[in-house]
C-alpha cells in the first residue's frame, strides 16, 4: 500500500506539473472561447468569466507547484533511474508553472473577452 | 549444448535473395534502407519543385511559370517535404539505428515494418501519380489530360479546398494520398516505442537510453498522439468533398475555422515532431566528436521531453488573425515563448560539452552541427517573434514567415539529417565518405541556405506575400533575385553530397567498427552490420558503453550478457530469430520475442490498400469494395500463426536465457502494448471527433438544430455492450487457468452482447432518419455514430478472429496474449459507445442551451 503511494507519488512529481499545464491550456481556452461567444447564457457576466479564470490559474499553478516540490523531493533522496525521473519531472514541472503563470498573466492587462 | 555460430544467426536473419525475396524482406537491415532511400526519392522531387517556384520569382512578372503550376508547386513542395521526407527520413533513420544503438538484433515487428515502408512508397507515389496528366501535358502539348495536382497550400484550408472551390481530384490526391501516409506514420511511430521501452541491451536503463533513441521515442509518441488529428481533418474534408457533408460549410452550419484547428493541432506538434529527432542527432554527433559525454545528460533529455508535451500547446499560434479572443491567444502565446526554455537548455548543453572538450574534431558531420546551431538559433529567435500576437498580426503570410520556418526546417532539421547520414553512412553501407567533397558539400550548401532564406525576412518584413507567383514592387527585386540564386548554390551543394554517396558505394573502402571514435552501442558492431545486428547481447554499465568518450581513445568492446542459464541449439532442427526484451525503466530482461519471419502479405497488404485508395480517389466504389474484401484473407493469413510458430516452445533458440519466458502476456508483451497504443491512437481520434462535434454545436458560427432523441434504446445499446465486457474478462480469467471451455463460453457471451448492442445502435441510427448533406450537426452526428458503427465491427471480428482460434485450441494458460487483446479492445469499443452516445444523446439534454 505504502509502496503503491509511493509509486503514485512518483508519477504526480514527473506529470503533474504537465498535466495542470494541459488542463489550464485547455480549460482557459475553452472558459474564454465559450464564455466570451454571443448566443449564449452558458457563464453569464464578463467579470464571472475572469474570476474563473483567476481561480484556475491559481489552482492549477498550485498543483504544478506541489508537483514540482514532490519531484525535486524524488531527485534528492533517489539515486539511479529514479533519481533521473525525478530531476525530469522537476524541470518538467517547472517549466509547466511558467508557462500556466505566463499564460494568466494576460488577465493583468485585458479585460476577459477583449 | 552448443553455442550458436554466426553462420547459423546469419542464416536465421537474412534477407531473401532476388526480387520477389526483397518484396517479401523483413529485416530492418535491408527494410530501413529501402526506407531511407524512398524518402530521399521524394526529397529531390520535392527539392526540385522549390527550384521551380523560385526560377518564377527570379524578377517581377517573370511569367516561367504559370499561376497555376506556381500554386501546385508550392503544395507539392510543402507537401512532401512534411509527410513524404521529413518526419519518414527521421523515422526510417530510427528503424535503421535504433536496434544497433540499443544492443537489440531487429525491431519489435518486422513484419509491421515492411508494411509501413511499402505503404509509405505507395502512398507518396499515388500522391505524385498526381502529376503525370502535367508531364503528358508538357511532352505533347494540347493532349487533354486533366490538371490533378493538389494546389491549395500544404494545409488545403477550406474553402479553398472545398468541391466549390476546388472541383477537380486535385485535393482528394492530397487528402487521400496524405492520410493514406499517415497510416503508415502511426504504425511506424509504434514501433519505435516499443523498440526504445522494451528492445533495449540489459542495462540500459533510463538514464542510459542514448539521447537519439529519447528523442526519437517524444517524436514517436508525438506522432501518436497528433497524427490521428489530421486523420480525422482529412476525413471530414474528404465527406465534405465527395458526399457533400458539410463540416466546414458555413452556409450550412459548419465552420473553415475547425479544420484549422483540427490541421494545426497536428501541424504544430509536426514540426517539432521534425525538429526533436533532429536534436537527438546533434546530440550524438556533439559527444562523438568532442571525445567527452554530453553536459547535462538529464537536461537535454528532460528538454527533449519538455519540447514534445508543449508541442501540443502552440496550434492556435498559427490563428492569431481568425479573431480569438485576446486571453485565448495569450494562453497559446506563452506556450509558445515557453518552449524556447527547453531548446535554450540543449543549446548550451551543446555548447559547454564543445565548450569543455579538449580537442574538438571538426569533420564532416560536425560542421553540419555547427550549420544547424546557427540556423536553428537564428530560426527560434524569429519563432520567439512570431509567437508575440501583435508581431504575428504585421508578419503573418509574408516571406518573414517563410524565412522564419525554413530556418528552423532547413537550417534546423534538414542540416541535421545530412550530418546524422553522414555520420552513421559507414553502419548503412560499411564504407567511409570522402571528407573533402563532404566539406565543399556542407559550405556551398550552408552559404546557398543563407543567401536564400536570410533575404526573405527583409522581403517579408516589406510586405511581400507568401504563395503568390509574382510582386510588382521593384524594391522587391534583390531580395528574390538573392534568393532564387541562394536556391541554384544550394541545389549544387546538394548535389555534391549526392556525388559523395555516390563516390562511395563505387570506390571507397571498407569503414572500421568505430571510425569516430563514439561511445554507443551500435559502433562496436562491424560496419555495415550483420544482419542480426547484435550477435552477442551487450551489458550496458554506462551511457557511454564503448567507454571510448570517458578514455578518449580507441573504444573497447562492451560487456556481454550471460542469461543465468542456457537453452540448449539443436544440431538439427530449425532456429528462431529472437530479440530480448527488459523491463521498461531498468532494462532488467523480461522475455524473448520471437520475430516473425520473411512475408509477402506486408506489400500485398500495402497494395491491396493502395488499389482501395485509388479507387476511393476516382469513385470507383465497386472496386474498393472488392479489393478490400481481397484484402482481408491477407489480412487473417499475416496474423494467422504457422503451425512451426504454434510449436516454438518446442524448437530450437539462438539468444540463450532458459531463465526468461518466451511467451509472456500482459505488460510484459509487445503484442499488448501495441494493442495498448492503438487504443492511444483510437482513443484520441474519438477525442477529436467529439471535440469537433461540441466545437460546431456550442462555438460554430451557427446556432444548429439539435436533436433530442429518444434515450431507451440507446442506453440499452450501451449497456450491453458494457456488460459484454464482463464474460470477455471471464473469458481471460478462465484461459489463464487452463480452462477452455470457459474460454469459448466467454468469448462467445461477448460476440452475442457486442452483436446485439450493435443491432439495437444500428436499428436506433435507422429511425432515425439522418439527414447528413443537410447541415453541419446532422453531419457530425452521422459520422460520429458511424465512427462507433465501424469500431464495433472490427471488434467484433476480432472476437469472432480469436474465437476461432480459441476453439483450434491455440490458447492455453501460458499463451493466450490474443485473448488479453481482444478483451482490452471489446473494453474501449464499449466505452467508446458510451462517449459516443453520451456526447450525441445525453449532451443536448445537460450543457447549457444555445440562444440564436
Amino acid at each position: 500500500m505504502i509502496a503503491s503511494l509511493r509509486l503514485a507519488g512518483v508519477w504526480f512529481g514527473v506529470l503533474g506539473g504537465l498535466a495542470a499545464w494541459s488542463a489550464h491550456l485547455v480549460l482557459g481556452f475553452v472558459l474564454i472561447s465559450l464564455g466570451c461567444s454571443e448566443g449564449r447564457d452558458a457563464l453569464g457576466a464578463e467579470p464571472t468569466i475572469g474570476t474563473a479564470f483567476v481561480v484556475l490559474t491559481v489552482v492549477l499553478a498550485a498543483v504544478a507547484a506541489l508537483a514540482t516540490l514532490v519531484a525535486f523531493r524524488v531527485w534528492r533522496e533517489e539515486t539511479g533511474w529514479q533519481g533521473f525521473l525525478g530531476a525530469f519531472g522537476a524541470l518538467l514541472d517547472t517549466l509547466a508553472l511558467g508557462a500556466i503563470a505566463l499564460g494568466g498573466m494576460p488577465l493583468l492587462f485585458l479585460h476577459p473577452c477583449a | 549444448m552448443r553455442p550458436v555460430t554466426e553462420r547459423e544467426l546469419t542464416e536465421v536473419w537474412a534477407v531473401p535473395s532476388g526480387i520477389l525475396g526483397k518484396l517479401r524482406a523483413v529485416n530492418n537491415n535491408f527494410t530501413g534502407v529501402v526506407f531511407l532511400a524512398s524518402t530521399f526519392f521524394f526529397f529531390a522531387l520535392s527539392g526540385l519543385d522549390s527550384v521551380a517556384l523560385r526560377t518564377q520569382l527570379i524578377a517581377p512578372d517573370a511569367g516561367i511559370v504559370p499561376p497555376e503550376q506556381f500554386a501546385q508547386l508550392f503544395t507539392t513542395h510543402g507537401t512532401a517535404m512534411m509527410f513524404l521526407f521529413a518526419v519518414p527520413m527521421l523515422e526510417a533513420l530510427a528503424m535503421y539505428v535504433l536496434p544497433l544503438m540499443l544492443g537489440s538484433r531487429d525491431m519489435p515487428f518486422p513484419r509491421m515494418s515492411a508494411f509501413t515502408i511499402w505503404t509509405f512508397i505507395f502512398g507518396g507515389l499515388l500522391f505524385y501519380s498526381s502529376t503525370i496528366p502535367d508531364v503528358v501535358n508538357l511532352i505533347l502539348p494540347g493532349a487533354p489530360w486533366p490538371d490533378l495536382v493538389p494546389d491549395v497550400g500544404w494545409f488545403a484550408y477550406p474553402p479553398l479546398s472545398s468541391r466549390e472551390f476546388s472541383p477537380g481530384l486535385n485535393v482528394d490526391f492530397y487528402l487521400i494520398g496524405l492520410g493514406f501516409a499517415e497510416f503508415a506514420g502511426i504504425a511506424a511511430a509504434i514501433e519505435i516505442i516499443l523498440s526504445v521501452l522494451k528492445c533495449r541491451a540489459p542495462g540500459m536503463s533510463l538514464d542510459r537510453i542514448p539521447l537519439f533513441a529519447w528523442s526519437v521515442l517524444v517524436m514517436a509518441i508525438a506522432v501518436l498522439l497528433a497524427f490521428p488529428a489530421v486523420i480525422v481533418g482529412t476525413t471530414f474534408l474528404e465527406l465534405e468533398r465527395k458526399f457533400g457533408m458539410p463540416f466546414f460549410d458555413p452556409a450550412r452550419g459548419g465552420d473553415p475555422l475547425l479544420w484549422q484547428h483540427l490541421f494545426w493541432f497536428f501541424g504544430h506538434p509536426e514540426v517539432y515532431i521534425m525538429l526533436i529527432p533532429a536534436t537527438g542527432i546533434v546530440s550524438m554527433i556533439v559527444p562523438a566528436f568532442a571525445h567527452r559525454p554530453i553536459a547535462g545528460y538529464a537536461f537535454v533529455a528532460t528538454a527533449i521531453a519538455a519540447t514534445g508535451a508543449m508541442s501540443f500547446g502552440l496550434w492556435v499560434h498559427h490563428m492569431f488573425t481568425v479573431g480569438l479572443p485576446l486571453v485565448a491567444m495569450g494562453l497559446f502565446g506563452a506556450a509558445s515563448m515557453m518552449i524556447a526554455f527547453p531548446s535554450g537548455v540543449q543549446v548550451f548543453a551543446w555548447i559547454a560539452t564543445l565548450w569543455n572538450a579538449r580537442r574538438v574534431t571538426i569533420s564532416v558531420p560536425m560542421l553540419w552541427v555547427i550549420g544547424f546551431l546557427v540556423s536553428f538559433v537564428a530560426g527560434g529567435i524569429t519563432g520567439v517573434m512570431v509567437a508575440s500576437v501583435p508581431f504575428d498580426e504585421q508578419a503573418h503570410d509574408t516571406y518573414f514567415v517563410t524565412a522564419h520556418f525554413h530556418y528552423v526546417l532547413a537550417g534546423g532539421v534538414l542540416f541535421p539529417i545530412l550530418g546524422g547520414l553522414w555520420y552513421w553512412w559507414p553502419k548503412i553501407a560499411g564504407r567511409l565518405l570522402d571528407e573533402r567533397i563532404g566539406r565543399w558539400s556542407f559550405w556551398v550548401v550552408f552559404v546557398g541556405f543563407n543567401l536564400t532564406f536570410l533575404p526573405q525576412h527583409s522581403a517579408g518584413l516589406l510586405g511581400m506575400p507568401r504563395r503568390v507567383h509574382t510582386y510588382t514592387d521593384p524594391v522587391l527585386w534583390p531580395y528574390n533575385l538573392a534568393s532564387t540564386l541562394g536556391t541554384y548554390v544550394m541545389l549544387g551543394g546538394l548535389a555534391l553530397y549526392g556525388w559523395a554517396i555516390v563516390e562511395s558505394l563505387r570506390r571507397r573502402a571498407a569503414a572500421p567498427s568505430d571510425p569516430w571514435g563514439a561511445g554507443t552501442l551500435e559502433w562496436c558492431v562491424p560496419s555495415a552490420p550483420p544482419p542480426f545486428n547484435h550477435g552477442e547481447i551487450p551489458l550496458v554499465t554506462s551511457r557511454e558503453p564503448l567507454a571510448a568518450l570517458a578514455a578518449g581513445s580507441a573504444a573497447r568492446p562492451p560487456s556481454i550478457w550471460r542469461p543465468e542459464r542456457t537453452r540448449e541449439v539443436p544440431v538439427a532442427g530449425r532456429l528462431w530469430p529472437e530479440i530480448l526484451l527488459v523491463t521498461a525503466f531498468d532494462a532488467r530482461p523480461q522475455s524473448i520475442a520471437i520475430m516473425a519471419g520473411s512475408s509477402a502479405m506486408p506489400f500485398l497488404l500495402a497494395l491491396t490498400m493502395t488499389v482501395v485508395s485509388a479507387a476511393l480517389l476516382f469513385e470507383i466504389y465497386p472496386v474498393a469494395v472488392v479489393i478490400s474484401v481481397v484484402s482481408v484473407p491477407l489480412a487473417l493469413m499475416w496474423l494467422w500463426p504457422s503451425r512451426e510458430e504454434r510449436e516454438y516452445a518446442t524448437a530450437g533458440a539462438t539468444l540463450g536465457g532458459a531463465d526468461l519466458p518466451v511467451f509472456t502476456t500482459g505488460t510484459a508483451a509487445l503484442g499488448w502494448w501495441a494493442m495498448a497504443l492503438t487504443i492511444v491512437a483510437l482513443g484520441v481520434s474519438l477525442a477529436l471527433a467529439v471535440f469537433s462535434y461540441l466545437y460546431l454545436v456550442y462555438a460554430g458560427p451557427d446556432v444548429l438544430p439539435v436533436r433530442t432523441p429518444p434515450l431507451g434504446r440507446v442506453l440499452a445499446s450501451v449497456a450491453v455492450a458494457l456488460a459484454a465486457i464482463v464474460p470477455a474478462a471471464w473469458a481471460l480469467r478462465a484461459i489463464r487457468l487452463g480452462d477452455q471451455r470457459r474460454l469459448r463460453v466467454g468469448l462467445a457471451a461477448t460476440l452475442v452482447g457486442g452483436a446485439i448492442s450493435l443491432a439495437a445502435f444500428g436499428v436506433d441510427l435507422v429511425s432515425l432518419g439522418l439527414t447528413p448533406r443537410d447541415n453541419a450537426y446532422e453531419a457530425m452526428f452521422a459520422t460520429l455514430a458511424g465512427y462507433q458503427v465501424v469500431l464495433t465491427i472490427v471488434a467484433l471480428a476480432a472476437v469472432a478472429f480469436v474465437k476461432m482460434q480459441a476453439w483450434l485450441g491455440f490458447f492455453d494458460a501460458r499463451r493466450h496474449l490474443a485473448v488479453e487483446n481482444v478483451a482490452l479492445l471489446w473494453g474501449f469499443t464499449a466505452t467508446s459507445a458510451a462517449v459516443t452516445v453520451g456526447t450525441l444523446y445525453v449532451s443536448p439534454l445537460l450543457l447549457p442551451v444555445r440562444l440564436p
